[in-house]
C-alpha cells in the first residue's frame, strides 16, 4: 500500500493586494494638495538703518491710485515706464562729477486704501524685477502703512 | 492530405511588476503629501518674482466672505490649523504673542487679490507694530501677458 503524504503548501493569497494598492494611490492622489509656498518677501531693516525721517525730495514716491493708475513723483506714468524713470532718478548726476548723487534713494509705495491689493503687488513686483529689467537693484523699497504716512509725511 | 493547423500564439500581459509600481507610487505620494495649515480658497495676487517661504511660518489669511458679508480674518502659527479671529485688531495681539516667543518668526500674508488694500494695510500695520521683521506676501506665478 503506497501512502503519499500530501503536504499542503502554505499560500498567502495576494490577489487583492493590487486592488488595495490602487485604492491607496487614489486616496493619496485626491488628498495631495500642491500648496502655494512662494511669495514676495519684505524684510524690515535693522533698527540702526532706519532713518528718522525721509524727506520728500530724498525719495521716489509711487502713488497707486484706486483705479490702479500710477502717479510717480506727482507725474502719471504707465507701469512699463516705471523702472525706466526709477533708473533715471537713481543714476542722475546733477553736479556732473560722474558719480550718481543718490543711488540709494528709497522708492516709497503708497497705495490708495480703495485700490485692489493686486495693484500694490504689481508695483512691488515690478520694482523687484529691476535687476533683470534695468540691470540695477533698487536697494530700498518702502511700503509705509497709512498710520505711518499720517504720522510722518505731509503731502 | 494532412492540414497543418497553425498554432495561434497566446497573448499574455505580465502583471508581476504591477504591484511593485503601485507601491512605489504609494510611497511617493505618502512622502510628498503635505497637510496645509490653511486651506482657504482664494485668488492670490500674481507676481513674477517669488521666493520660497520658510517652513512653519505664521499665516494671516484675509478673504472676503459672501456669507458673512465682510472680510474674514484667519490666523495660524504655522503648526496648527488656522482659526478665525474676530477682527483685524486681534491680529496685533496674535503677532505680538508670536514675536515675543520668536523674534525671527516669519509671517505670511495670504490675501485675496481683489481685496481692498485697506484691509491688507491694517494687517501689515499690525505686524509692523508687533516688530515682525520678515513678512511674505503670498502669491502665484504671474502668467505672461497677465
Amino acid at each position: 500500500m503506497k501512502l503519499r503524504n500530501r503536504q499542503e503548501e502554505p499560500e498567502i493569497p495576494t490577489a487583492s493586494m493590487a486592488d488595495i494598492a490602487f485604492l491607496l494611490i487614489v486616496f493619496f492622489m485626491l488628498t495631495t494638495v500642491f500648496s502655494v509656498t512662494k511669495g514676495l518677501d519684505f524684510a524690515l531693516p535693522e533698527e540702526e538703518e532706519i532713518p528718522d525721517e525721509i524727506k520728500k525730495e530724498e525719495s521716489i514716491h509711487v502713488m497707486v491710485q484706486a483705479s490702479g493708475a500710477l502717479l510717480v513723483d506727482q507725474k502719471p506714468l504707465e507701469m512699463e515706464e516705471l523702472l525706466a524713470y526709477v533708473k533715471e532718478v537713481l543714476t542722475s548726476d546733477a553736479n556732473g562729477d560722474g558719480v550718481p548723487d543718490n543711488p540709494n534713494k528709497p522708492v516709497i509705495i503708497q497705495t490708495d486704501p480703495d485700490a485692489k491689493y493686486q495693484y500694490m503687488m504689481d508695483v512691488f513686483d515690478e520694482l523687484r524685477q529691476a535687476p533683470e529689467k534695468i540691470d540695477m537693484a533698487i536697494k530700498n523699497i518702502a511700503i509705509p502703512t497709512q498710520r505711518e504716512i499720517d504720522a510722518l509725511f505731509e503731502f | 492530405m494532412k492540414l497543418v493547423r497553425t498554432k495561434k500564439p497566446k497573448t499574455y500581459i505580465p502583471t508581476a511588476s504591477m504591484a511593485d509600481i503601485a507601491f512605489l507610487l504609494i510611497v511617493f505620494f505618502m512622502i510628498t503629501t503635505k497637510y496645509d495649515v490653511d486651506k482657504t480658497h482664494l485668488m492670490l495676487p500674481g507676481t513674477t518674482v517669488r521666493e520660497q517661504v520658510q517652513k512653519d511660518s505664521a499665516i494671516i489669511v484675509a478673504v472676503y466672505s459672501k456669507s458673512l458679508g465682510d472680510v474674514q480674518i484667519k490666523v495660524s502659527d504655522g503648526k496648527e490649523p488656522s482659526r478665525t479671529v474676530g477682527s483685524i485688531d486681534d491680529v496685533l495681539s496674535f503677532a505680538i504673542q508670536l514675536a515675543e516667543q520668536d523674534p525671527e518668526k516669519n509671517f505670511i500674508i495670504k490675501a485675496d487679490r481683489e481685496l481692498r488694500y485697506e484691509v491688507v494695510d491694517k494687517i501689515f500695520d499690525s505686524l509692523r507694530q508687533a516688530d515682525v521683521r520678515n513678512i511674505y506676501f503670498l502669491s502665484v506665478q504671474k502668467s505672461e501677458g497677465a
